[in-house]
C-alpha cells in the first residue's frame, strides 16, 4: 500500500482528497503547510506528495526545494495558479505534475496512480529491443504492437497506432497533417481535412489523463503535431 | 423691433440719398465756380437782383471804357498802321454811330470828343451823364476819380492817365451808360444773358444749400446707423475694419492728390459746361464712394473701440510690450541683435560714404556672425523638433543633452525635457496602476480558486453518496453546473485582465491557418455532431501563412467554436471560410443564433457582456468574444462581429506574410 501526503492550508481539500485516495486504497498522511509536511516526512517517508504553492509558514515551491535535496520521491504541485509561468516554476524546480484548482478529483488519482508506477518501476529500464519507444510512461512495442500508458494497456485503431508510431519514431519532430496523411495513407494530401485532427484527438483520448492538457501528444497550433523527447 | 430703424432698406436708401445730394452740391459748386471762372458771376451778385449793380455789368463796362480809350489814343495819333487804322474803324464805328448805350465825353488841350448829342461844355456833359445813370469822370487837371462805375478796380488808372500823358494838363474824360439800354449793344447784350441766368443760379444755390443739409442729415444718420443693423445690438465689423488704420489713410491721401493731380491735368485743358459737369459728376461718384467707405470703416471702429487696436501702431506697441515683457528670455539674443544692427550700420555708412575698405571687411564679419548665428539656432530649433516628435511619437523617456544648447533653447531643451519626464512618469504610474489591477483581479480570482475547489471536491462526493431524494439530485445537479461556471469564470478572468493590461507575453511564430482550422475541426468535431450541427469548412488549398502566437491564436478559433457551439441554432450549418484577400488572411464563422440577439455587435466583444444574456442560457462566462478580440488585436489582427438578423457573422484578418 503506497503511503500519500497531502498538504494544503485548506483543511477541507485535504479531506477531500483524502476521501479520493482511500476510495482507491492508499494510505494517507496530511500537513497543513510546509513545515508540517517536511516534519512528517522525516517522521515516516512517503511514495507521492501533492502540495500546495501557496500556504503559510514555508510554502509548496520552497517545501519542494528542500525534499528535493534528499529525496526523489514523486511531487504532484496542486495550485490555483493557472499561469503558464507558474506551472513552468514548478517543474522547473523539481515536480513531477502541476495540477491547476479547481481539479477534477479522477485526473488526480488518475496521475497520482501514473507517477506511483512510474516511481516504483524507476530503474527497470525498457526492454532494449530496437522496436521499443518510451516517452515517459507511454511504452509502444513495435514487435508486439501493443501500447501501454503506466503499465496499463490501450487499444488503438491500426490508424492511430500507425500515426502515435510515427510521432513515437520521431520524437521533438513537429509533423503537418499533410505530412501525417501521406505518411499514414500513402497518399496526396489533397483532400485532407479533419481525419487527422480527429483521430489524434481519439489517440489523446485514449492515453492522456486529461485530453485537454496533454503530457504527450502536444499540438503546436497551425503547424501540426509532435511528441516531446522523453 | 427696436432696431428697425437700422435694417439694411433704410441705410440703403440713407447712402444712395447723400450720394445725390453731394453730387447735387458740388455739381452746382462747380457749375458756378465755373461762372466764377469766366466772370459772370461774383459774391456780391448773389444779394442784389439789379443787373448794373453785377461785377458782370461792371466788367462788361471796363471792357468798353479799355475800348473807349483805344479809340481816343487812335484817335490822336495822326500816323497809324493799317492794322491800327482797321481797328480805328471798328471803334469809331461802335462809339460814335450812335448805336451804342455807352456815351463818352474827352476833353484835352485842344480837342473834345464826345458822342453825346448836345453837351458843349464839360459841365453839360458831367449832368448829361449822371442824368444817364451810372458815370465815369476824370478831371486830370485836379487828377480826381469821381462817379459811380465800381470798375476802378477792374482797369488799370494808368491807361487812362496814359491818355492825358503827353498834354499837360487839363482836359477831362466823362463815360457813361444810359441804364434804360434802348440800344442794342454789348452791354444790353450782358444784361440779356445776366437776366437769363440769374434766376438759375439763385434756385441752384437754394437747390445746394438743401442738397448740403439733406446730405449732412444722411450723413449723420450713416453715422449712426453704420455696423449697427436690425437684429441686436452689437457693433458688426466687416473685413476692412481689421486694416490698419494708418494704411487706409495712406490710401486716402494717395487717392486724394491722385485727385488733385488729375483735376489739375484737366484744369489746363478747357471744356464745355456741359462736359465738365459729366467728369465732375463721375469724379464726385467715384471719390463718394471711396471716401463714403473708409469714413463708415473709421466710424465702426469708433463705435467698436478698435480704433486704436487695430492700428499699426498700436499693434507695433503690443509686439513691442510683448518683447519687454518676456525679456528675461529675450534680452541676450535683443542686445546681440541690436549691438550687430548698430555695428553692420556702422560699417556700411563708413563703406558708403567714407569710403573706407576696412569697414566693408567689418560689415562681412558682422554678417558672418549674423549668418552663423542664425544657423546656430536653426540647427538648435531642429534638434528641439525632433526631440519633440521623438517624444510626440510615444519615446517618452527621450532625453535632450542640454549642453548641445545655449541661450533661450538651452531653457527651452530643458523644460522639454521636464515635460518628457512628467509624461514618462505619468504613463508609468498608469502602467503600474494597470498591472496592479490585473494583479489583484489575479489574486482575487487565485482567492476565489481555493473555496470553489472544496464545493467542486465536495459536489462530486456528495454525488457519490447514494441520493434517494430525486429533489435533491436536481439541486446538486444545479450546484455542480454553477460551480463549474465559476470555475471557467474564475480562469477567464484572469486571463481577460492580463491580455487588456497587455501583460502578455507573445510567441510569435509563422502560422498555417489552414492546419490550425483543420486542428480545430478535429477538437470541435464530435462536439457539433452532437449538438446537430454542421460545419461547412471553405479553405484554400495552399497554405495561408500569418505571424501570430499558436497557442493564442488557437485560443482566439476555440472561442470562436465554442460561442457557434453554445449558441447557434440546433440542426443549422455553421460555415468556416478562410479566404487570401489583397495580401490579407480573412477567417469568417457564421452561425444562425438560436435566440434573437439583442446587443449591438459592439456589446457583445465588450468585456462581461454575454451575448446570451436574453437567450436564457447561462453557459460561459461572457468573456469569451471579449478574450478573442482582445488578443486578435495584440497579434496584430483586426476583429469583426457581424449582426444580420440572426446570422451571427464573426471575421479576424491578419496580414500574410510571405512563406
Amino acid at each position: 500500500m503506497n503511503r500519500i501526503l497531502v498538504c494544503d492550508d485548506d483543511r477541507e481539500i485535504v479531506d477531500a482528497i483524502e476521501i479520493y485516495l482511500q476510495q482507491e486504497g492508499y494510505e494517507v498522511a496530511k500537513a497543513y503547510d510546509g513545515e508540517e509536511a517536511l516534519a512528517e516526512l522525516k517522521k515516516q517517508p512517503a511514495d507521492l506528495l501533492i502540495i500546495d504553492v501557496m500556504m503559510p509558514r514555508l510554502d509548496g515551491i520552497r517545501a519542494t526545494l528542500k525534499i528535493r535535496e534528499e529525496s526523489s520521491i514523486p511531487i504532484i504541485i496542486l495550485s490555483a495558479k493557472s499561469e503558464d509561468s507558474d506551472k513552468i516554476l514548478g517543474l522547473n524546480i523539481g515536480a513531477d505534475d502541476y495540477l491547476t484548482k479547481p481539479f477534477n478529483p479522477l485526473e488526480l488519482v488518475a496521475r497520482v496512480k501514473s507517477q506511483l508506477r512510474r516511481y516504483t518501476k524507476l530503474g527497470n529500464a525498457a526492454e532494449s529491443s530496437q522496436a521499443v519507444y518510451q516517452v515517459g510512461g507511454l511504452i509502444i512495442n513495435d514487435d508486439l504492437k501493443e501500447v501501454t500508458v503506466d503499465d496499463e494497456p490501450v487499444k488503438l485503431t491500426p490508424i492511430e497506432y500507425n500515426i502515435l508510431l510515427l510521432l513515437m519514431k520521431n520524437q521533438g519532430k513537429v509533423f503537418s497533417i499533410s505530412q501525417i496523411y501521406e505518411s499514414i495513407w500513402n497518399a496526396d494530401a489533397i483532400g485532407a481535412d479533419n481525419t487527422v485532427a480527429v483521430h489524434i484527438r481519439h489517440i489523446r483520448e485514449k492515453i492522456e489523463i486529461n485530453p485537454k492538457e496533454p503530457r504527450y501528444i502536444k499540438v503546436v497550433w497551425g503547424v501540426g503535431y509532435k511528441i516531446d523527447r522523453g | 423691433m427696436e432696431n428697425s430703424k437700422y435694417n439694411y432698406g433704410f441705410k440703403t436708401v440713407a447712402v444712395l440719398l447723400q450720394m445725390v445730394f453731394i453730387m447735387v452740391v458740388i455739381v452746382i459748386f462747380s457749375l458756378l465756380s465755373n461762372l466764377f471762372e469766366r466772370s459772370m458771376l461774383s459774391f456780391r451778385d448773389l444779394g442784389n437782383s439789379s443787373f448794373f449793380r453785377s461785377s458782370y455789368y461792371m466788367d462788361t463796362v471796363a471792357e468798353e471804357v479799355k475800348d473807349l480809350v483805344i479809340y481816343l489814343q487812335l484817335k490822336e495819333n495822326a500816323q497809324k498802321t493799317e492794322l491800327q487804322t482797321e481797328k480805328y474803324k471798328k471803334m469809331k464805328l461802335k462809339f460814335d454811330n450812335g448805336e451804342s448805350n455807352f456815351y463818352y465825353w474827352f476833353s484835352s488841350r485842344d480837342d473834345v470828343y464826345t458822342n453825346m448829342e448836345g453837351a458843349t461844355s464839360q459841365d453839360e456833359a458831367l449832368s448829361y451823364a449822371k442824368g444817364l445813370g451810372s458815370y465815369f469822370y476824370y478831371d486830370d487837371s485836379t487828377v480826381t476819380f469821381q462817379g459811380d462805375f465800381l470798375f476802378l478796380d477792374r482797369i488799370s488808372n494808368i491807361e487812362i492817365l496814359r491818355l492825358f500823358g503827353r498834354q499837360a494838363g487839363g482836359g477831362s474824360l466823362i463815360t457813361a451808360v444810359d441804364e434804360t439800354l434802348p440800344k442794342e449793344d454789348a452791354i444790353k447784350n450782358a444784361q440779356s444773358a445776366y437776366d437769363t441766368y440769374i434766376p438759375w443760379v439763385k434756385t441752384g444755390v437754394a437747390a445746394s444749400i438743401v442738397s448740403l443739409l439733406c446730405f449732412v442729415l444722411s450723413m449723420i444718420y450713416i453715422t449712426l446707423a453704420t455696423g449697427r443693423n436690425s437684429e441686436d445690438d452689437n457693433i458688426h465689423l466687416h473685413r476692412i475694419d481689421y486694416i490698419p488704420g494708418e494704411l487706409l489713410f495712406v490710401a486716402f491721401l494717395a487717392f486724394v492728390m491722385g485727385l488733385f493731380a488729375f483735376c489739375a491735368r484737366l484744369g489746363r485743358q478747357s471744356f464745355s459746361i456741359s462736359s465738365s459737369l459729366i467728369l465732375t459728376g463721375t469724379l464726385v461718384f467715384l471719390s463718394d464712394v471711396f471716401l463714403l467707405t473708409l469714413y463708415m470703416s473709421f466710424v465702426r471702429r469708433i463705435k467698436a473701440d478698435i480704433f486704436v487696436s487695430c492700428s499699426l501702431a498700436s499693434r507695433s506697441m503690443h509686439i513691442l510690450k510683448e518683447t519687454v515683457r518676456r525679456q528675461h528670455v529675450l534680452s541676450w539674443a535683443m542686445i546681440r541683435l541690436f549691438i550687430c544692427t548698430v555695428l553692420e550700420l556702422f560699417f556700411i555708412w563708413e563703406a558708403a560714404f567714407s569710403r573706407r575698405k576696412w569697414a566693408l571687411a567689418g560689415s562681412l564679419a558682422v554678417f558672418l556672425y549674423l549668418a552663423f548665428d542664425a544657423l546656430k539656432l536653426a540647427n538648435a530649433r531642429k534638434k528641439i523638433l525632433e526631440g519633440v516628435l521623438e517624444i510626440g511619437s510615444g519615446k517618452l523617456g527621450y532625453k535632450f543633452d542640454t549642453r548641445e544648447f545655449d541661450g533661450d533653447y538651452k531653457e527651452l531643451a530643458e523644460k522639454i525635457n521636464g515635460i518628457g519626464e512628467g509624461l514618462f512618469t505619468a504613463v508609468e504610474e498608469n502602467v503600474k496602476n494597470e498591472r496592479l489591477k490585473t494583479e489583484l483581479i489575479t489574486n482575487v480570482s487565485h482567492d476565489i480558486k481555493t473555496p470553489l475547489t472544496s464545493i467542486i471536491n465536495y459536489i462530486d462526493l456528495i454525488k457519490m453518496e447514494k441520493i434517494e431524494n430525486e429533489n435533491l439530485e436536481n439541486y446538486v445537479g444545479i450546484l455542480e453546473k454553477k460551480s463549474q461556471r465559476l470555475k471557467q469564470l474564475a480562469e477567464d478572468l484572469v486571463e481577460v485582465s492580463q491580455i487588456t493590461s497587455g501583460n502578455i507575453r507573445l510567441d510569435m511564430q509563422p502560422i498555417n491557418m489552414v492546419e490550425l482550422i483543420y486542428q480545430t475541426g478535429g477538437e470541435f468535431n464530435e462536439i457539433f455532431e452532437d449538438l446537430g450541427l454542421t460545419i461547412v469548412t471553405r479553405l484554400p488549398k495552399d497554405p495561408v501563412i500569418i505571424m501570430a502566437d499558436g497557442n493564442r491564436i488557437w485560443r482566439v478559433i476555440q472561442n470562436l467554436y465554442n460561442n457557434a457551439a453554445k449558441y447557434a441554432l440546433k440542426d443549422t450549418r455553421i460555415y468556416v471560410e478562410l479566404k487570401k484577400t489583397e495580401g490579407m488572411a480573412e477567417f469568417s464563422i457564421k452561425d444562425i443564433s438560436a435566440h434573437e440577439i439583442h446587443q449591438t455587435a459592439q456589446d457583445l466583444s465588450e468585456r462581461f457582456v454575454r451575448g446570451d444574456e436574453s437567450r436564457g442560457t447561462t453557459e460561459g462566462s461572457g468573456l469569451g468574444l471579449s478574450i478573442a478580440r482582445n488578443l486578435t488585436n495584440l497579434m496584430g489582427g483586426t476583429f469583426e462581429i457581424v449582426l444580420d438578423g440572426d446570422l451571427f457573422t464573426v471575421s479576424i484578418t491578419f496580414p500574410l506574410i510571405n512563406p
